[in-house]
């Protein structure tokens, strides 16, 4: 038995049953993230004592009766979510060294059914990037082809899962950073609903749009996932009332609606196709399709990056040197200390977006920009639910072209910002949004999304499920990755 | 007080924002940043095309109001040792920051 | 003083008061209850502001701060929004405060002062609720510490902001409205205005002609009228000398008693508000408000009425007890006990209050209840001690805690009152003051000094008319006695 091709599910399950032993779970998949990661750079941290003694916990637990829906399944966590014990760094030199003294909710929840962490993965820095390039600790690379991005900005957590270090993995998704590298690195990635993950140990980017979500091979383990970290938990006030389940049911009757803005001008042909492809295989399924239009969509970036850059002015004042990470020089008066720490250790699109954020905030402008913005924001959430009224989904490319080349775009800020076109409507809604692998252009992997009402995960891994049943996209493993 | 026609951002007011962020940049940084946070800013005002009017701000997405929690203690709280720890400068338990005046 | 000799002076307040009858934190689970902990042992996740820590709201700092609202006769807003105030500060763990901007809690309210005997109306602008931040201490002084230590476990605790329109007109008027408000709060039971630090006030100051000037670090009510006086007097004299008053904004230095301009140069301030995006937006319904109002207790305007009416007390009387709601209870108590209200309003506002003001002691310092007092006015009453005895008692219970008959009997100051007794101190002071006695025979006005130094014989325990009596008949007596010689 090969446990680096077994899913979480079955991970569990004979870990449960005794068939597996932690430690040589933990051992297996160990030795494959040291194996590759010089390659790859998926992982900041590779956290082989904490594995460890969490492997041997688990073993005594198990003799004690202890089951779990997740036992000794090894978990990949993207940097940006709070470990106890376990550096955290968002990818930024200025929290270099941070070791938080709490877990977040998820990661809690994750190891109260037997879950193991078993590193951190690289990002882009505080989650500001759609490529993983922007982290202080070198770009994450592509395990389908190592001179391309693997997606940002939960990029390593993409590579973890598609060079299978890690069975599963959590990422997060505040504009697509879920979805992105899902689509770009072969595997399923899920934004849940605004609200149903918990956010506490999740170091903040932008509050009211981003989730924790997994990033996993099959849809399967993308459900235990979510089973086992959502629901609200007495931290998060932006939570609400849901109790997740699913069970795999088909596609009959689902109406699925194919908005014209997300295949026009700017979307590579290829891609298109290969998304195409996937909704007449839903029609074949018993599916229906039709094309509707968005026209506010045009507007969603451009809203997303002024939210997002606003609330993380606020977000990232918190890094001064004083409390955690990089250390302020105390010899200089305050104002001073705090600009030069925040100066040196923040990166450059970091900096950019927290002086654009303070420009959208500030006496003067704040009318004409972050207030607009968030009316605009409440006119294209009307706009799709309404979309959303007649139709059970909406069908896009995850991202209007495949992975680029390492360096392409990272010069150019706008063309990065290109990346989340398509994913950013559902953060700005606070619709669930799932990307699940649709193909492959020149061997490079395509993901396509699907977007789906409040609460209805259920629909987006139904429709997930159906596809990774019909073709075998899911189940390539990357040539660079290959024993 | 609404602004229209064109914005840019001025070294003056790229100053002004480094100082609000307190964000020290370099002049190569400072030379870059006047060109990209315009060209940015540019992007951003497609969205002048539409009308937003007396539109209810999304504050909040799916609407959600009145969470709130029992008045009682509870476990969360940290050790001075774990509150600390992270802590690059302290001194008999107080954290300590640059001086202030 | 006439509307045409001095300018007129224009005051508001924006008074910090914690809600110090919560058991947590405004956002997070920690103690509320931060004094005489050792440094940042009072802290967790949320209010350190680590990075992906987040706000809860406590549901019951939403319903004293409604309590207060109304107490202030203001108009509860429907929807009340958190808003994050940012700037760069170390007392503050997250660099924003969570407060209120648009939507606060509650506007338009007005609270009654009386100065001097006239009252007047003081308009409420709004009532919001902000966390407060943690402490910044010097090691030797603000001015030489060549840096800043820092303790969060005040961080978070839940604060009250009282916005008053600028109606106030002189510092008397601003110590009066603040006596008040505390003794609002106190009577809510939502604050404690004497333990240290819970009040905190800002001010701003203007003089006809002159700016506005806003003065910071006022660290508690009492330092306000002092921070007040300064101010204007600092004003008028620029206004005087033809110079101008610059707008700005100015910190009270306690110790040298004066207000300085704060150095780095103060512009408007641009805090970025915007609403927190962590929590949602408060919904208060007609109904909670309602069932609070329903629920207020007794409030220091309305306890004064009743005050008055029930035992017959000065408005002034009333005043001076409701400006402290435990002076007012123990008065209330003891006048429930002993039933003479006059009496007991005069040794609780004349006798009690003086001692504990010379001793710096608050009400519940003190070792003893109401009903001790009463025992020890009972004897008053069957003329066991005088009332100057009495107070002597009094103070000794204050210092010592001791039991008033315990005191009495201690000390010997059982007031005698017994013939016989008497008539043994008469013999003594007769024997004494032969001289004085001859003249009484002749001169009774001389009988007044025999009584006196009976009574200072008696260490002033002897009752006054006893004495007398027993002096007058042996003057008598010796005078039949001599005629009978005759």
């Amino acid at each position: 038995m090969d446990v680096l091709s077994l899913s979480a599910r079955q991970i569990a399950e004979l870990v449960s049953s005794g068939a597996l032993c932690p430690t040589d779970v933990v051992e297996a998949y160990l030795e494959r993230a040291k194996r590759l990661n010089p390659k790859i750079n998926a992982f900041i941290t590779i956290a082989e004592e904490h594995a460890r003694r969490s492997a041997e916990e688990l073993e005594r637990s198990l003799k004690k009766g202890f089951r779990g829906k997740l036992a000794g399944v090894p978990i990949a966590v993207k940097d940006v979510i709070s470990t106890k014990g376990i550096e955290t760094t968002c990818a930024s030199k200025i929290l270099k060294g941070y070791t938080p003294p709490y877990d977040a909710t998820v990661i809690r929840r994750l190891k109260a059914e037997g879950a193991i962490v078993i590193g951190k993965t690289n990002m882009d820095e505080f989650a500001m990037g759609s490529s993983t390039e922007l982290s202080a600790f070198g770009p994450t690379r592509n395990p389908w082809s190592l001179d391309r991005v693997a997606g940002g900005s939960s990029g390593g957590s993409g590579a973890a899962v598609a060079a299978r270090m890690a069975p599963v993995a959590l990422g997060s998704d505040t504009g697509g950073s879920i979805r992105c590298p899902a689509a770009f690195c072969n595997v399923v990635g899920l934004k849940p609903t605004y609200g149903a993950v918990s956010r506490y140990g999740l170091i903040s980017y932008a509050c009211s749009l981003e989730q924790i979500g997994p990033m996993t091979i099959g849809v399967e383990d993308c459900a235990l996932l979510m089973e086992v970290i959502s629901g609200r938990d007495g931290f998060d006030s932006t939570m609400i009332e849901y109790k997740f389940k699913w069970s795999p049911g088909d596609v009959r009757g689902l109406r699925v609606a194919v908005p014209k803005e997300f295949f026009g001008e700017g979307t590579d042909e290829r891609v298109a196709e290969r998304v195409w492809d996937v909704i007449k295989l839903l029609e074949s399924r018993g599916a229906t399709y039709e094309e509707v239009s968005i026209p506010l969509a045009r507007y969603s970036l451009a809203c997303y990056y002024i939210i997002a850059m606003s609330e993380a002015s606020s977000n990232l004042a918190r890094y001064d040197g004083v409390r955690y990470g990089m250390s302020c020089d105390l010899s200089l008066p305050w104002h001073e200390a705090f600009s030069k720490v925040r100066g040196e250790g923040f990166g450059t699109e970091v900096k950019r977006r927290i002086i654009l954020g303070c420009f959208a905030l500030s006496a003067g402008y704040y009318g004409r920009y972050y207030l607009k913005a968030l009316k605009l924001r409440a006119m294209i959430r009307d706009q799709v639910l309404s979309i959303l009224k007649r139709f059970d989904a909406i069908a896009t490319p995850t991202t209007p072209f495949p992975p680029f080349r390492i360096g392409e775009r990272v010069e150019d800020p706008l063309s990065l910002y290109m990346a989340d076109v398509d994913t950013v409507i559902a953060n700005l809604v606070g619709i669930p949004a799932l990307s699940v692998p649709a193909g492959f252009v020149d061997g490079l992997p395509v993901g396509a999304q699907f977007m789906a009402n409040y609460c209805r995960e259920d629909l987006l891994l139904s429709i997930a499920k159906c596809v990774q049943d019909e073709t075998a996209f899911h189940l390539k493993v990357p040539s660079e990755v290959r024993p | 007080m609404e602004k229209s026609g064109e914005i840019r951002i001025t070294p003056e007011l790229l100053d002004h924002l480094c100082e609000l962020a307190k964000l020290r940049l370099t002049e190569d940084e400072k030379k870059a940043f006047l060109r990209d946070l315009n060209r940015i800013l540019e992007y951003f005002s497609i969205i002048d095309e539409v009308e937003v009017g007396d539109v209810e701000p999304a504050f909040h997405v799916l609407g959600l109001s009145n969470v709130m929690r029992e008045d009682e203690v509870s476990g969360e709280r940290l050790t001075r040792d774990e509150a600390l720890a992270n802590a690059p400068h302290e001194e008999e338990g107080y954290i300590k920051a640059p001086r202030m005046v | 003083m006439t509307a045409t000799s001095a300018p007129k002076v224009r005051i508001g307040l924006e008074c910090h008061c914690q809600i110090t009858s919560l058991k947590t934190k405004l956002f997070c689970r920690c103690p509320a209850d931060y004094r005489g902990k050792p440094p940042n042992t009072n802290v967790c996740p949320t209010c350190l502001g680590l990075p992906g820590s987040l706000p809860y709201l406590n549901r019951r700092a939403v319903e004293e701060a409604i309590k207060v609202a109304l107490a202030l006769n203001c108009k509860v807003n429907k929807r009340m929004v958190f808003y994050r105030k940012n700037y760069f500060y170390p007392d503050l763990s997250k660099n924003f405060q969570i407060s209120q901007y648009d939507y606060p809690l509650a506007v338009d309210g007005w609270v009654k002062i009386s100065v001097e005997g006239s009252e007047k109306i003081v308009g409420i602008r709004r009532v919001h609720i902000e966390e407060d931040p943690g402490r910044l201490v010097y090691k030797g002084g603000i001015g030489s510490s060549p840096y800043t230590l820092v303790d969060y476990n005040r961080m978070g605790v839940a604060l009250l902001e009282v916005v008053t329109e600028p109606d106030l007109e002189s510092p008397a008027e601003a110590k009066a409205f603040l006596q008040e408000l505390r003794s609002i709060l106190e009577h809510l039971e939502v604050s404690d205005g004497s333990l240290e630090g819970s009040m905190r006030c800002d001010a701003n100051i203007s003089i006809e002609g002159g700016s506005r000037v806003e003065v910071k670090n006022i660290s508690s009510f009492k330092e306000v009228e002092r921070a007040l006086s300064y101010e204007i007097i600092r004003q008028r004299n620029l206004l005087r000398r033809g110079a101008q008053v610059r707008r700005e904004t100015r910190h009270w230095d306690e110790v040298r008693g004066i207000t300085v301009a704060l150095r780095a140069k103060e512009e408007e301030m641009d805090y970025r508000y915007f609403p927190e995006p962590d929590l949602v937006p408060i919904e208060i319904t007609e109904e909670l408000v309602e069932r609070i109002r329903a629920q207020l207790p007794e409030l220091p305007a309305a306890r004064r009425v009743r005050l008055v009416k029930q035992y017959g007390l000065t408005d002034y009387e009333a005043r001076v007890l409701t400006s402290d709601k435990q002076l007012a209870d123990f008065f209330e108590k003891l006048a429930s006990v002993h039933g003479k209200p006059k009496v007991d309003c005069s040794l609780v506002i004349n006798e009690l209050l003086r001692l504990l003001n010379e001793k710096g002691l608050e009400v519940r310092d003190l070792k003893f209840t109401p009903l001790e007092v009463a025992e020890l006015l009972r004897m008053v009453d069957e003329g066991l001690i005088s009332w100057k005895s009495a107070k002597y008692v009094l103070r000794k219970m204050v210092e010592t805690g001791e039991h008033p008959k315990k005191i009495v009997e201690a000390e010997g100051m059982r007031r005698i009152a017994d013939v016989e007794e008497i008539e043994r101190y008469v013999d003594v002071v007769f024997k004494r003051c032969e001289e004085d006695v001859r003249e009484a025979l002749k001169d009774p006005k001389v009988i007044h000094r025999l009584v006196g130094e009976v009574l200072k014989e008696t260490r002033m325990l002897a009752d006054p008319k006893i004495t007398f009596q027993v002096v007058s008949r042996r003057i008598e007596q010796l005078k039949l006695a001599s005629q009978k010689e005759k």
